[in-house]
Formats: structure tokens, C-alpha cells, sequence
């Protein structure tokens, strides 16, 4: 609705103040959208379709041409500007995807599913270009997912919808504390035992400790999550700890409003 | 004021720009640089050029039985002018029947449609682009036709302008309907199909129907009839004025119909 693809029944919705449903033009100006993988005319060039977009929304040819340039640089497809994108890759259409979003600097950017559909690799690369389109830019990227890993590894704000109700709308941080306690994960370079177990769940700060498939598991409160102490406590313990990361925690924070709100 | 301002008027809840006129011609810039990178003109090309290598050759061949008809500057033509309805179908048929549902058919409208640019932009540069397509062929066509009736008889009719002017109605009446079905389609063979036997048979069932059930009458409202003046102009007394109205509301109609299907039209 916000990128008027689909006719609202009812409703506003607006985007820099303009309502999209009244004025979905005017509204949609600065505006730039990657919906899912879109295609591409494929009798073009990535230089060809941006001119042609570019021209859409009322850019020079000089600034198109100029813009062209550093965002097939951004999204590393500089070496294909002249190929006819009938040859891409998925991966590669994604790419030059999300740049044309990037066209004419705008305000907003809006991705939906940006990497739906895409194969592993694709989606890497993608995941890549995501994680520095802010970078120098002064501008708001809206990306709608249900790949909650991905949601937490590039935004720094989540709204949560449930059946067209906004049941959250907070950090990421705010959400992951919101349970008040943490989950670490602790990779042993051995399948962990049962001593192993104790010993993590001995440490002071750990309220809890098991086996995780061939990880430990440790819960523990928000704040020591992110002391310095737990690692040098855990390397003191002798069992070979090589690794340890923040477990998925919007995952179980969104199940638990989802069975809240139900 | 503007120049965006000084075009605009409004209509209820459709409005118009110069912004909008601006955009139509970016979109059929591009619709045509589609149609010339393809396959379909190349087809397009081929499929006229045959039919006026049959019409050149068939007489230069058979001098004896043709000789006698094609006497006259106007008979040259109206022979020519004969697979003009036909060659503008084949256009409508390649470029109009697609150029909507394609969008949709291979996603394309993903990328279109989320720009700051009206549905009706869109539509008008679509339209223009097939319309244009269409007719330059037509022209060339006429062209060589002109070309072969001063080799034979060493003058052009001044008809050949009234036929270019019918042809041209009837251009936008074939790539009206070809854009209407290609608004409703899912695909854009089906959209092809439609429009080729719609156009095809169904006005020449109805025409030959009320011929027989009412013999001698003035069907002039038929598709098939008012397009017929394209070739009946060398020959014969058309009531011009009317085959054009006739041919404009057989376009505009289905026209403004798509164009109103295709601005709720979601994937």
C-alpha cells in the first residue's frame, strides 16, 4: 500500500506527511523501493535502466550519469554497467535492485522481503550491501522481513505486526532486553559434558547452563551479557571455549507476543 | 506559473500534468526502444514485406490477367490498401496486446509502478509507443505502394493521403481493443489471441449475419465495414466523416475502458 501496488479499502497512510492513498505521486517522490525481487527489462544495461528511471522521476542526464557511477560502486556491479541484465544472476538483479533505489538521493528507502527468493550466496551479497547503506547517507531504510536473524543483523528499530495490528515498535536493543535476561552461546572445541555444563552454569552472573546440540547454552541477566568479566570467566574455566555469541533472542520475544496477542 | 502548472487541469479525481505528458514520453521512448531491440518487429517488418513482394510480384508475373485491373494509379493502390486492415491487425496483435499485461506477466510492474509516476502516464506512453510502432510500418508500407504505382503508372492519387488517414483511425481502433484485452489478461498470449480472433472473426460472423438477415443494408458501424474504407477510398464513395467516427469510438471505447481496469489493477 505504502508503494501503491496494492488500492487501499480504507485508510491513510503517508509517507513525509503526504498521504499515499490521496496523492501516491507526490507522496512517492524521494522515495526509493526494492518490493521483493522485482525483474528487469532485460533488453537493458544496468546504465541503461537507471537512465531510464532517472529520466522517470525528472533527474539530468548529468546527475543520472554521475549517480550511476557511485551506486553501481556501492552495490559492486560496476564491471556490468554495459551488460545486458537479461544475463544477471538473481543475485546480481537484486543488486542492481536495491541501487536504482539509491537514485536521486532519497529520503526514504523501502525494502520488502530484499532478499526473498534468492539463493544462499545471493543472499550474502546482499546482506553485505545492506549492512552499509546508511553508511554517509542520511536516510531511513524501511525493511519488512520475516527472516528475523536478518531483521535483527541490520536494523537498529523493529515493528512487529500481527494479523494488521502493530504489536511492537521499539530498538532492537530495548527488545532483546526485554525479558531482562540474555542467552549466550559457548562453542567448545570438544562435544561439551556434563562437567562442562556445571562449570559454566558455576560461574557468578550465569543463572543457567545447558546443552545446546553441541553448544552450551548460559542464560544470564542483560547487563552481564555485556561484561567483559564473562569472557575472561568462561576462558579461565579450561574447556576449551573457542567462541560465544548472543543467541537469537527476537525470535523467542516475538513468539511470546505473538502467543500473547492471540 | 510552471510550465507543470500551466498544463495542468483537473476532472473530478484524474488529473493531468505536464510532469505526466513528460513522463508518457519517457515511457514510450522506452516501450520503443523494447519493440525495436525485439524480435516481434523484425516479424513485423517481414510479415508487411511479404505482402508487398506478393503484391509487386504477383502482377510483374502475371501481366496479362492483372494488366487490365491494375490500369489506374487507383487501382494500384486499393490492391496495395487491400492487406492494410491485416498488417495493422499483426501490429496490434504483436506490440498493443502486450504491452500491459506484459508488465505484470514478468514483473517488471515492481519496478515501474513503485516510481512517483501516475498509472495513466504509464498507460499513455504505452499506448503512443504501440500506436507509433504500428504506423511507421504502415507508413513505409504506403511508401513502397506510392513507389510502385509511379513505376507503373507514373502517378500517385491523392486518395493515398484519405487512405493514410483511414489506416491511421483504424490503427487506433485495433490498439485500443489489443490494449483492452491486454488490461484484462493474465497473459499476454492470451491477450495476443483475443485479439486476433476477436478482431478477425467476430465482426466478419456479425457482418455476414446481418447480411443475411437483413441483405442490403448499411452496416457501416461494423469494425470490419469502416475499416474496409481504407481500400474502398481508391474505388468507390466513403462517407469519411463517418468510417472515422466510426473507427475513433471502436478505439476509444475499450480504451478508456482498460485505462479505467488498469488503474485498480494490482498484480
Amino acid at each position: 500500500m505504502l508503494t501503491h501496488l496494492i488500492n487501499t479499502t480504507s485508510g491513510e497512510a503517508y509517507i513525509n506527511g503526504i498521504d499515499v492513498t490521496r496523492d501516491p505521486k507526490a507522496a512517492l517522490i524521494g522515495v526509493g523501493t526494492v518490493v521483493e525481487t522485482p525483474e528487469f527489462y532485460t533488453y537493458l544495461t544496468p546504465k541503461e535502466t537507471f537512465e531510464l528511471l532517472g529520466q522517470l522521476i525528472g533527474m539530468s542526464s548529468e546527475k543520472i550519469s554521475a549517480e550511476t557511477s557511485s551506486i553501481l560502486e556501492m552495490v559492486k556491479m560496476t564491471e556490468w554497467a554495459d551488460k545486458k541484465i537479461g544475463t544477471f544472476s538473481k543475485g546480481m538483479r537484486q543488486r542492481i535492485a536495491l541501487g536504482q533505489a539509491f537514485l536521486d538521493e532519497p529520503s526514504i528507502i523501502i525494502l520488502d522481503e530484499p532478499t526473498s527468493g534468492l539463493d544462499p550466496r545471493g543472499m550474502a551479497e546482499m546482506r553485505d550491501v545492506l549492512k552499509n547503506i546508511g553508511n554517509g547517507r542520511d536516510v531511513t531504510v524501511v525493511m519488512s522481513s520475516h527472516m528475523l536473524h536478518e531483521v535483527s543483523d541490520l536494523c537498529d528499530r523493529v515493528a512487529i505486526l500481527n494479523h494488521g495490528k502493530l504489536i511492537l515498535d521499539d530498538t532492537i536493543d530495548a527488545i532483546t532486553s526485554r525479558s531482562g535476561a540474555r542467552q549466550i552461546i559457548i562453542k567448545l572445541d570438544h562435544t561439551p559434558t556434563t562437567d562442562d555444563v556445571a562449570k559454566v552454569a558455576a560461574i557468578s552472573g550465569i543463572t543457567s547452563a545447558s546443552r545446546f546440540g553441541v553448544d552450551i547454552e548460559a542464560k544470564m541477566p542483560s547487563e552481564f551479557a555485556r561484561s567483559p568479566d564473562l569472557f575472561k570467566a568462561i576462558s579461565d574455566l579450561g574447556i576449551g571455549a573457542y567462541n560465544m555469541y548472543e543467541n537469537e533472542s527476537l525470535e523467542a520475544t516475538y513468539l511470546s507476543l505473538i502467543k500473547e496477542s492471540r | 506559473m510552471s510550465l507543470t502548472e500551466s498544463f495542468k487541469f483537473r476532472r473530478g479525481k484524474v488529473s493531468i500534468t505536464g510532469d505526466d505528458l513528460r513522463q508518457s514520453l519517457v515511457i514510450a521512448k522506452n516501450e520503443m526502444r523494447k519493440f525495436l531491440r525485439g524480435r516481434k518487429i523484425l516479424l513485423f517488418i517481414l510479415l508487411a514485406a511479404l505482402f508487398l513482394v506478393i503484391d509487386i510480384a504477383l502482377p510483374a508475373f502475371y501481366w496479362e490477367e492483372f494488366g487490365t485491373f491494375l490500369s489506374t494509379p487507383e487501382a494500384i493502390m486499393s490492391w496495395h490498401a487491400s492487406n492494410v486492415s491485416f498488417i495493422v491487425l499483426l501490429g496490434a496483435v504483436l506490440f498493443a496486446s502486450f504491452t500491459i499485461v506484459s508488465e505484470f506477466e514478468e514483473r517488471t510492474y515492481l519496478l515501474l509502478f513503485t516510481r512517483p509516476v501516475k498509472k495513466t502516464a504509464i498507460f499513455v506512453g504505452k499506448f503512443l509507443a504501440c500506436y507509433v510502432i504500428t504506423l511507421l510500418v504502415i507508413l513505409a508500407f504506403y511508401g513502397v505502394s506510392a513507389v510502385h504505382s509511379l513505376v507503373l503508372e507514373g502517378a500517385v492519387t491523392s486518395k493515398t493521403f484519405t487512405s493514410i488517414g483511414m489506416s491511421m483511425a483504424y490503427i487506433f481502433a485495433l490498439s485500443g481493443l489489443a490494449v483492452f484485452f491486454s488490461c484484462i489478461s493474465k497473459k499476454g498470449s492470451i491477450s495476443a489471441l483475443m485479439t486476433f480472433f476477436l478482431v478477425l472473426m467476430v465482426p466478419q460472423i456479425i457482418s455476414v449475419i446481418l447480411m443475411v438477415v437483413q441483405p442490403g443494408g448499411d452496416y457501416w458501424y461494423l469494425l470490419n465495414i469502416a475499416g474496409g474504407s481504407i481500400s474502398s477510398i481508391f474505388s468507390s464513395t466513403v462517407q469519411i466523416s463517418k468510417a472515422l467516427i466510426t473507427l475513433f469510438l471502436w478505439g476509444a471505447v475499450p480504451l478508456v475502458l482498460g485505462w479505467l481496469i488498469f488503474l485498480r489493477r494490482e498484480a
